[in-house]
Formats: C-alpha cells, sequence, structure tokens
C-alpha cells in the first residue's frame, strides 16, 4: 500500500511539473501569437496571391440534415482559392440526394488519382456551376478512408479536415493557413481552436452569438475544452510536441501527408495517428518541419449533452488513444524523435493513458489507506485537497490565458459559471469520466463504426449531435 | 510530512486567489477597453467616412485612447481603399500628425510600439514615413523589418532596392513568408529589382520565392534567365518550368519538351513541365504528350491528359485518338478531360 502510495506521489508531481510547464508555455505562445497578429494585417494576407490554395475535405456519414447548410458556409469563408470536396462515405440517409438538389450536381468521369488506397468510388458528381465543389460518392470505409479518398482527389497543395457537422468561423481558414503562407517550407500542419457550440445561437449556418451551453455536461465540458485547448495544446505546440490536431478542424500538407502514407484506416485515432506519424515521417526522412497549433481560430463544434453519448465518446477516444500510442511505440522515449519521443507521448501514455487508471486506484488506495489507519485523516484531506486545488489552478490559468487573449464569454454571468463547473467538476464529474475511459481498453476488442451517431444539422432549432472526433485533449 | 502538504495546499490556495483577482482585474480592464470603443469608434468611422466623401474638416481627437482608435478606424479603411481616396486618407493622417507619433513610436524600446508604428507609417507611406521606414529596415524585430521592407517595396524609389534586398536574404531563411510578400511587392513596382534574387549564387530559398514572384506576375524579361536555369539544369527545375509556363515563354517549348521526356528526373518535375507545355499552348508539343499521355505513372499522363486541351486542334486530335486506346486507364483519364 505504502509502495503503491510512493507510486501515485511520483505520478501527481510528474503531473503537476509537466502540466504548470506547459501552462508557463502556453502563457508565452499566447503572448507571441497576439503581438504577432495585432500587427499582421489578415486581409493584406487574405488577398496575397501567393497564400496557398486548400482543398476543403468533409467526410460524411448520414449527413443529410446539415450537410446543404455545412457546404453553403464552407463556400463563403473568407480564403482567396478553395476547392470543397464532400466525401459521402456510404450514407444511407439521401446524403447525396440532397447535395445533389442543393448545388445542381451532375454525374462526372474523374480518374481516381493512386497515392492514397480506399474504399470503390461509386460516383463523382459536380455543380454545372463554376462552383469550386465535387461530391466523391464512396462505398463505405469510415473517417479515415474517406479523407484519403478526399486527399486523392483535391486539387491544391493543402487540404483542410473538417467535420459535416462543424461550423467554422469566417476568418478560421485564413487564420489557420498562416502558419503555411509564414513558413510554407517547414510547416506540415497547423490545427486550430474548436469550441462548444451548445447554446450558442446559430443562424444560416453561422454562429450568431456565441453563449455558455445551458445543460449541464456541455457546460462541463466547456471547462474541459478551454483548459485542454488554452493550456495543454498551446503548451504543447510551444515546445513542438503537439501530438493531436483535432480531427474537426485541421490543415495540412498534402505532400507530407501523403508521404506518410495518409489516414491509418481500422483505428479510431486516426487524427492523433497522423499528426504523431508525420512526427515520425519527418524526423526519419530528417525533413525540418512543424506542426503548430493556432490559439485563435475558431470550429464550433456540438457536445454530447447525455450522458449515454458522452461515455460513448470517451470510451471511443480513449481506445483510440490507447491504439495510437501501441502502434507508435517504439517512439516513446526515443531520443530520436526528440519532445515528441521523450517528453510528449511519454506524458501522453502516464497521464492519460494510464492517468484514468492510477487516480481511480489512488481514490480506492487513500480510502482503504485510511479506513485502515496507515495514513492520518488530516494527511487523506490534505492530499485531497492539493490534487482538487491543483486541478482548479490548471483551469484558471488557462480561463485566465483565454480572458487575456479572446475573451469569447465576457459577461460576469459567463465568468461565474466557468468558475463554478471548474469547482464543481472535480467533484464526481472528472472520476465518472475516468471510468468511462476505462471502458476504452474494453472497447479495443470491440470495434465499432465512425459514424455511429444520431444527426439532426444545425438548424437554427434544431438540437445537434455530438462530432464524431473533436477531442480536446 | 502534514505540515509540509499543509503549506503546499495553503500556497496553492492563495495561488489561486491571486489568479482570481488577475482574472477579475483582466475583465475590468477589457470592459473599460470596450467601453471606450464602442463611445469612439462610432464618431471615427463617422468623421472618416464624411471626410473621404464631402471633404468634411475632422477634429482632432484629444484622448490617447481616442487617438489610438481614431488611427485604427483610419488603417482599417486604408486597407481597402485605393487611389486619390487612401491618398486622402494618407493626408488627414499626416496632418493629424499620426505620422510624426509613428515615427517616434518605431524608436521605442518595446516591440510592440514598434510593431505599431511600422503598421500605421507602412499604411501611411508618404514622403516623411518613407525616411522613417528605411530606419525601421534595421530594427532588430523581424516583424518591423519586414512591414518596413514591404511598404519600401510599393511605394519608394530605387534607392532603397539595395537595403531592401539585403534586408530580404537576411531574412528568408526565418521569416519566409513575409519575405515573399515584399518580393512580390517588389516584383510589381520594381520588376528589374528580382535580378539579384534569381542569380544562381542567392540563396536557395530566396530563388524559390523569386521564381514564384516571376510567375504569378509573369515577368517576361526573366524568361531568358529562366531558360538559362533549365538549361543548366537547375536545382529547382519545377519551380523554373513552372515559371516559364505562367510567363508563356514560346522559346522555351524545346527545353521543355526535353524536360518532360527525361526519364531521369523525378514524375512531380516532368510534370511540371508538362504543364508549363499545355499552359504555352504550343502544338509542337504535341507529339510529346501524345507518348505521355499514355505514360505508366499516373501524375504524369494526368498532366499530360490535361496539358493537350490546351494545345488546340492538335491537341485535340491526340486526345481523340488517345480515347481510344486499349488501355482503361489512358481512357478513362482523357475522357474526363474531353467530357470538361
Amino acid at each position: 500500500m505504502i509502495t503503491f502510495g510512493i507510486v501515485v506521489f511520483v505520478f501527481f508531481l510528474a503531473f503537476i511539473v509537466v502540466h504548470t510547464g506547459l501552462l508557463i508555455a502556453a502563457e508565452v505562445e499566447l503572448r507571441r501569437y497576439s503581438l504577432r497578429t495585432k500587427a499582421i494585417g489578415l486581409r493584406h494576407r487574405v488577398r496575397s496571391p501567393l497564400a496557398p490554395a486548400v482543398s476543403i475535405l468533409v467526410p460524411a456519414y448520414n449527413e443529410a440534415a446539415g450537410i446543404a447548410d455545412s457546404v453553403r458556409s464552407l463556400l463563403a469563408l473568407d480564403y482567396p482559392r478553395t476547392e470543397i470536396i464532400v466525401i459521402n462515405d456510404g450514407s444511407t440517409d439521401g446524403t447525396i440526394q440532397r447535395l445533389t438538389e442543393a448545388f445542381g450536381l451532375h454525374r462526372v468521369i474523374r480518374p481516381t488519382p493512386p497515392y492514397l488506397p480506399h474504399e470503390a468510388v461509386r460516383g463523382i458528381y459536380a455543380p454545372a456551376s463554376d462552383l469550386r465543389l465535387l461530391v466523391i460518392d464512396k462505398e463505405n470505409g469510415g473517417k479515415a478512408d474517406s479523407l484519403n479518398a478526399g486527399i486523392n482527389f483535391s486539387s491544391y497543395p493543402l487540404f483542410c479536415t473538417i467535420d459535416a457537422d462543424s461550423i467554422l468561423e469566417q476568418d478560421a481558414l485564413v487564420k489557420t493557413a498562416l502558419p503555411f503562407i509564414e513558413d510554407p517550407i517547414r510547416t506540415v500542419a497547423s490545427g486550430g481552436l474548436v469550441r462548444i457550440a451548445n447554446g450558442c445561437r446559430i443562424e444560416a449556418g453561422r454562429v450568431a452569438e456565441a453563449q455558455l451551453p445551458r445543460e449541464r455536461f456541455p457546460m462541463f465540458q466547456v471547462v474541459e475544452y478551454v483548459r485542454a485547448f488554452f493550456s495543454a495544446r498551446t503548451g504543447w505546440s510551444a515546445i513542438g510536441g503537439l501530438l493531436i490536431i483535432s480531427g474537426a478542424f485541421g490543415i495540412f500538407s498534402k505532400g507530407a501527408v501523403i508521404a506518410a502514407g495518409g489516414y491509418r484506416t481500422g483505428i479510431v485515432g486516426e487524427d492523433m495517428e497522423l499528426v504523431v506519424r508525420l512526427h515520425r515521417s519527418c524526423r526519419l526522412r530528417r525533413r525540418p518541419y512543424r506542426i503548430v497549433y493556432v490559439p485563435d481560430p475558431v470550429c464550433w463544434t456540438e457536445a454530447p449533452a447525455r450522458a449515454r453519448v458522452l461515455r460513448r465518446q470517451r470510451g471511443r477516444w480513449h481506445r483510440g488513444l490507447l491504439e495510437v500510442l501501441f502502434i507508435h511505440r517504439r517512439m516513446i522515449l526515443n531520443p530520436r524523435y526528440r519532445v515528441v519521443g521523450l517528453i510528449a507521448l511519454p506524458s501522453m501514455l502516464l497521464f492519460e493513458a494510464l492517468g484514468p487508471l492510477i487516480e481511480l486506484a489512488g481514490y480506492a488506495v487513500s480510502i482503504a489507506a485510511l479506513l485502515t489507519g496507515v495514513i492520518a485523516p488530516l494527511d487523506f484531506v490534505l492530499f485531497l485537497a492539493l490534487a482538487i486545488l491543483y486541478g482548479q489552478f490548471l483551469t484558471l490559468g488557462a480561463i485566465a490565458l483565454e480572458d487575456a487573449t479572446f475573451n469569447r464569454y465576457p459577461a460576469w454571468g459567463d465568468l461565474r459559471r466557468l468558475l463554478g463547473y471548474a469547482f464543481a467538476e472535480s467533484f464526481g464529474f472528472r472520476q465518472m469520466l475516468h471510468l468511462w475511459r476505462l471502458e476504452g481498453f474494453w472497447q479495443l476488442v470491440r470495434k465499432s463504426e465512425w459514424g455511429a451517431m444520431d444527426r439532426h444539422g444545425f438548424s437554427d432549432s434544431n438540437p445537434v449531435s455530438p462530432s464524431p472526433d473533436t477531442r480536446p485533449g | 510530512m502534514t505540515a509540509g502538504l499543509g503549506y503546499v495546499v495553503v500556497a496553492l490556495a492563495a495561488l489561486e486567489c491571486v489568479l482570481l483577482v488577475i482574472i477579475v482585474m483582466l475583465r475590468v480592464l477589457l470592459r473599460r477597453n470596450r467601453r471606450r470603443a464602442d463611445q469612439f469608434r462610432p464618431a471615427a468611422e463617422l468623421a472618416v467616412a464624411s471626410y473621404l466623401a464631402a471633404g468634411t474638416t475632422v477634429i482632432p481627437a484629444t484622448y490617447p485612447a481616442e487617438r489610438a482608435i481614431w488611427r485604427d478606424v483610419a488603417l482599417e479603411a486604408m486597407s481597402d481603399l485605393s487611389g486619390s481616396e487612401r491618398a486622402a486618407l494618407a493626408h488627414l493622417l499626416d496632418d493629424l500628425s499620426y505620422v510624426s507619433d509613428a515615427t517616434s513610436d518605431l524608436r521605442s524600446r518595446r516591440r510592440t510600439t514598434r510593431r505599431r508604428g511600422a503598421e500605421t507609417l507602412a499604411a501611411i507611406a508618404n514622403a516623411d514615413s518613407l525616411t522613417a521606414l528605411a530606419t525601421g529596415l534595421h530594427d532588430r524585430d523581424i516583424q518591423v523589418r519586414m512591414t518596413c521592407a514591404r511598404a519600401l517595396a510599393e511605394a519608394s524609389g530605387i534607392e532603397e532596392i539595395p537595403d531592401i534586398i539585403t534586408a530580404v536574404i537576411r531574412d528568408v531563411r526565418t521569416a519566409s513568408g513575409a519575405v515573399a510578400d515584399v518580393v512580390l511587392a517588389l516584383g510589381r513596382e520594381h520588376p528589374d529589382a528580382l535580378e539579384p534574387l534569381l542569380r544562381p549564387d542567392a540563396p536557395a530559398e530566396m530563388r524559390s520565392i523569386a521564381m514564384a514572384v516571376v510567375s504569378e506576375i509573369r515577368l517576361t524579361q526573366y524568361a531568358p534567365m529562366l531558360r538559362e536555369c533549365l538549361v543548366r539544369g537547375d536545382q529547382n527545375l519545377a519551380a523554373v518550368a513552372r515559371g516559364l509556363g505562367m510567363i508563356g515563354d514560346v522559346e522555351a517549348v524545346p527545353a521543355l519538351i526535353g524536360l518532360a521526356e527525361d526519364e531521369s528526373h523525378k514524375p512531380a518535375v516532368r510534370a511540371a513541365a508538362v504543364a508549363a507545355l499545355g499552359s504555352i499552348g504550343d502544338p509542337s508539343a504535341a507529339g510529346s504528350m501524345e507518348r505521355l499521355v499514355r505514360h505508366e505513372n499516373w501524375s504524369l499522363r494526368a498532366t499530360a491528359a490535361q496539358s493537350l486541351s490546351g494545345l488546340g486542334n492538335p491537341g485535340r486530335g491526340v486526345l481523340e485518338r488517345a480515347a481510344r486506346s486499349p488501355s482503361n486507364e489512358v481512357r478513362e483519364q482523357v475522357q474526363a478531360v474531353l467530357q470538361s
């Protein structure tokens, strides 16, 4: 019991060191980002003929309800040269018919490029007008397979992945593409900030007013996302150890992704796996590279509002994480991969993959130790207080960073709710999430489909369902 | 242990209280700034619009916050304006002593202030600001240097060009995107100035950017230089071929055909040559394309099919013949082009 206590204490100490370091790195990075973007004329950048063209890939599985709105909002994005490629992954709800009606599509002949393998293409559709839209209708193969098909058919050097049920802000694309414009040789991937759309007022496929969710579970997730995006992800990006670019929104160099072999099919965490593989591929080829997170661009996505859906999502995410760590186990603690191999992946393994297990076991052993008299009640209470206070310290730090930079929830009432939920999450929600994440271990042996979600679309009145992969971690 | 743990808990709680105070102070500050913006911005926007529409006299802003908002509104308007309206607004900003403010900002020790000064001077870009911008080329901050270089490239005479060239060569490895903007501005205003950036002794990154700019703005005067690069076997042959294609240099066709057919080069380089031949549109390339449209490499075959559609009747003839090819891949590729 004492040995386990020491293990938990060391784990906690390592957690504090790494996460405090990330918070400090995030602070420096956010300040640098704010200074830089204040001075850069974004309009000037958008108009530059040297800005690289971007293919926007929208994988869609049974998205008939909202696909037309999503495509319309993507067509209206601020960016000089884009094309939109919708990949219908064997939908059974009439997604293709909906698109055909909305955009006047007709069947065209396009040979399938051989760069990345994917399921058979059933047909390709394009509008009769000049709209830069292409719809690929293919056999069901999963999200990764759809993205590989989209990459094959894309004509531009960069591609952006976006979930069909997510909403991009008008200038999100140009801000996320900025690293490619500023450093076109080294940048291979760039991810943007994802926020939770529950509670926001949505009009014509746009977020008209950003508001905090009214429901309990999405509100907890807002706190989680603020902490993850403003502290962890920004911090990892600052030190060159970014391992996740949300499947919901990211821009990639097509050449680098093809060289790395494209998206891996048959796993859940294809977005994280690709980023880790890009690190691996660039290091092995000795190619100077950058994988960055841009803390400002906003992609709005729906968070699960029901416990059942949240439970399924977290189990799936955890399974994805475990798969990625297993696939790339040789990179862990391998000095060849620098920050990624020596810090980022070991942290991911220790704090994210094994963290729930250690923390829950820690609770159980601490209670047992208290009951058997191994530790004094005061020590137990102090240790518990330390754990809770540190979690809140990280959240407060992230809220302070968000306030200092973008302040998207400016009302005093918003702050009260954020702080309230930040305090409350330590008492039940966090432990429940850990339990659900442990289910990911079991899910490793039981495969499930990526698109098994009920979708309603982002219309003004419809409630919406969660995005399949917008993990904040 | 209990005491130690107790101290840590108390320290952490105190730290959280400090963080809370910081958050509250930040919010108070942000709300004050928003209130000021709400108070001053509409008046500033109205004043700028009235000045541009009817030449209405502008009353100078008195409070520093009001002046800052006024400057931001004017600079935003300038980014959407051109010609006489832009010049009029620049003149107004000079009259309201924003140029002298920005010039002293450029001497500040704070990087943010210097960047703001450089942006203001770059937007105004009159004779006085150009003198200040020239000093900004030697600033220790790369963003200030590149902002000044771009503004000078857009607005100054030829005497500043050597300093701009020195600045871009110095910064190309660390800020290639910003350098590309400067080179683009230089290419548009002073096309001759790109010559040293294209020479073989220029850094590879610099040459690559200069070639992209030459292609983008189709500077025909560089066609002989690019042809020379092609014959010499430049290390960036794809960019050279792309440039010649964009310029539409007919004299480069034989060399481009040679490159397209040379099996020793990578398919990407050969495809760039094929695409260039399609852009130039010289029918003499049709024979070579007829072979390449049947090539085993997918990208070469696809580019050749696409390029044939730009070669007029001879190209169309080749496509129609290829559409009867026994190979499925070739037929599919050609039919897609014929359909489009």
